[in-house]
């Protein structure tokens, strides 16, 4: 068996791609995690908006934006396909640098963050918004991921030597066109020199189970829609796994990329691009 | 005493010389009065504006000039700097009518962060004297003679990572500071060499002694006669995997009596 270091170099000539699948369906219009206030679909939006920005921000520099990055977001709901609206519509897969540029719209918010010593402090940020809460039709989740598979066997082609892709599917995980697990276990068979394609999912739920973060089987799961999001969930490489580790997950080695009703922007910071100020964590 | 130094600095592959985060001071190759300091920085590369705050942290260590560094005070120094330019900046934008983009307003309320390893010499007798370093982060010294080494802060091959302890630019991260701060002080004799050299190439450099190999051979040879050929020669490291991909900065500072 060969050995899937994920060590490939992330850079503008070499760059790897991110494809997030996000549910749009009907049954996204439920409540968040027993909140009556928020629904699934505005934690979808809120999740994804918030994963762009960290994607631009990890990228940014005085000089511009660095296309570390290409992303594509897929959205499954009355339709399938790529979820970007103005200029940016239709394009399966978006350099970092252009998304930085076209949010729909900016909002000021107080977020609080993490000083380094153990405490919050409050900070006035941009908040970038690309997506707003949708929640039409079925969840073609099956479709979504094979219009996923698609797009990575392109970006292989293209970029045979790239770090391996990372795809991130947030959902309520009740397909309606059918069990996408073959689906699923084709993109984590998707693979280069450097590893094999990696697959996390996010499941945003109406229960008020307590979270859960990169577990190792499915005891703790509440329903046989996360069981079903964690088997279609890979294993967490060496390398990303001591990344978690270091940053206070309880890990094993055979913890998967899923999450159960919390925060997955984490996991995009796992991967490197170079020095990370501690300081900010 | 009389400090020589000849310093040496490429960016990462596939980048700008204008993107080099890392910076050494002074600029000049001999240092005949005034200072007896040296430094050396590496600007993270999450953060806005590093390249300035690596630049301020070793031009401001070198001009405080001495071994006794009260590293609050010194960082409350370089915080001041670095806001008045940061004005400046935002100024120059506003004149060029270019307004910053989101992610420029979120980084700069952020800031910036570097490592820093400065170093002080103090003569005190007809042989030598002292030296002192102070180091926050993964940039390292090496004091060498004949074919003694001493290495500062004491490090493995296995101990460089991603994630080192950092200087920041915004006060609010630097709660943490004094307990990231190293110091060390030991004697030097006149004709010792020291490496001042920021992570990948210290990694590089380590990991040649840990094998028994003369790693200062190599660099001394290059830093003398052919930096470009060190630039080929650290290309070839790099594409064998053996280097990692990062800015390198080399600094060799020669300690003659006069």
């Amino acid at each position: 068996m060969r050995i899937k270091l994920y060590t490939a170099e992330i850079s503008r000539g070499n760059p790897t791609c991110f494809i997030f699948l996000i549910d749009q369906s009907g049954s996204m219009e439920d409540p968040f995690g027993g909140d009556p206030t928020g629904s699934k679909a505005r934690a979808v939006a809120d999740a994804i908006n918030r994963l762009l920005q960290n994607l631009v921000l990890r990228c940014a520099k005085a000089e511009g934006v660095r296309d570390y990055f290409h992303v594509g977001v897929i959205g499954y709901g009355l339709k399938v396909g790529p979820a970007f609206g103005g200029e940016l519509s239709g394009i399966d897969l978006v350099p970092i640098s252009t998304i930085g540029d076209q949010p729909l719209t900016i909002e000021e918010r107080i977020q609080k963050v993490p000083d380094g010593a153990g405490g919050l402090i409050e900070q006035d940020v941009k908040f970038p918004i690309w997506f707003e809460p949708v929640a039409k039709g079925p969840t073609p989740m099956k479709q979504a991921l094979k219009k996923a598979e698609s797009i990575l066997m392109d970006w292989f082609d293209e970029y045979p030597d790239c770090f391996p892709p990372v795809v991130i599917n947030i959902s309520d995980g009740e397909p309606t066109d059918g069990d996408p697990s073959g689906v699923a276990e084709s993109i984590m068979e998707l693979e280069n020199n450097d590893g094999n394609v990696l697959l996390f999912n996010l499941h945003l739920s109406s229960s008020t189970a307590p979270p859960v973060e990169f577990p190792d089987s499915k005891e703790s799961l509440p329903d046989e829609f996360a069981s079903l999001l964690y088997d279609m969930s890979s294993i967490l490489p060496e390398k990303i796994r001591a990344e978690a580790e270091s940053e206070g997950f309880d890990v094993s080695p055979e913890s998967r990329g899923f999450i159960f009703n919390s925060d997955i922007v984490k996991v995009i910071q796992f991967i490197d691009i170079g020095t990370r100020a501690t300081n900010l964590r | 005493m009389r400090l020589v130094s000849t310093t040496y600095t490429i960016p990462k592959r596939g980048g700008r010389p204008s993107e080099n985060e890392d910076h050494y001071f002074p600029y000049e190759t001999e240092i005949r009065r005034d200072h007896h300091s040296v430094a050396i920085a590496d600007g993270a590369s999450e953060g806005f504006l590093s390249k300035l705050w690596s630049k301020i942290l070793t031009i401001s260590y070198v001009n405080w000039d001495t071994t006794d560094v009260n590293m609050r005070l010194f960082t409350d120094f370089c915080i001041d700097i670095y806001e008045h330019q940061r004005k400046r900046y935002l100024q120059r934008r506003e004149e060029e009518d270019v307004p910053l983009k989101w992610f420029e307003e979120n980084l700069m309320t952020k800031g910036s962060f570097s490592t820093l390893l400065g170093l002080s010499f103090e003569d005190s007798n007809s042989e030598g004297g002292y030296w002192t370093s102070y180091s926050v982060g993964d940039s390292c010294l090496i004091q060498f003679r004949e074919n003694v080494i001493d290495a500062f802060p004491e490090m493995d091959s296995a101990g460089f990572g991603n994630s080192p302890d950092l200087i920041a630019s915004n006060p609010v991260y630097n709660k943490e500071l004094l307990n990231k701060v190293k110091v060390k002080s030991a004697e030097f004799r006149y004709g010792d060499t020291f490496y001042l050299m920021t992570d990948a190439v210290a990694n590089w450099f380590i990991t040649q002694l840990e094998e028994g190999k003369r790693p200062w051979r190599t660099l001394n040879e290059y830093l003398d006669y052919d930096h470009e050929g060190l630039t080929k020669y650290l290309t070839r490291l790099r594409d064998k995997g053996r280097l990692k991909n990062d800015d390198v900065t080399i600094a060799r500072v020669i300690i003659l009596e006069e």
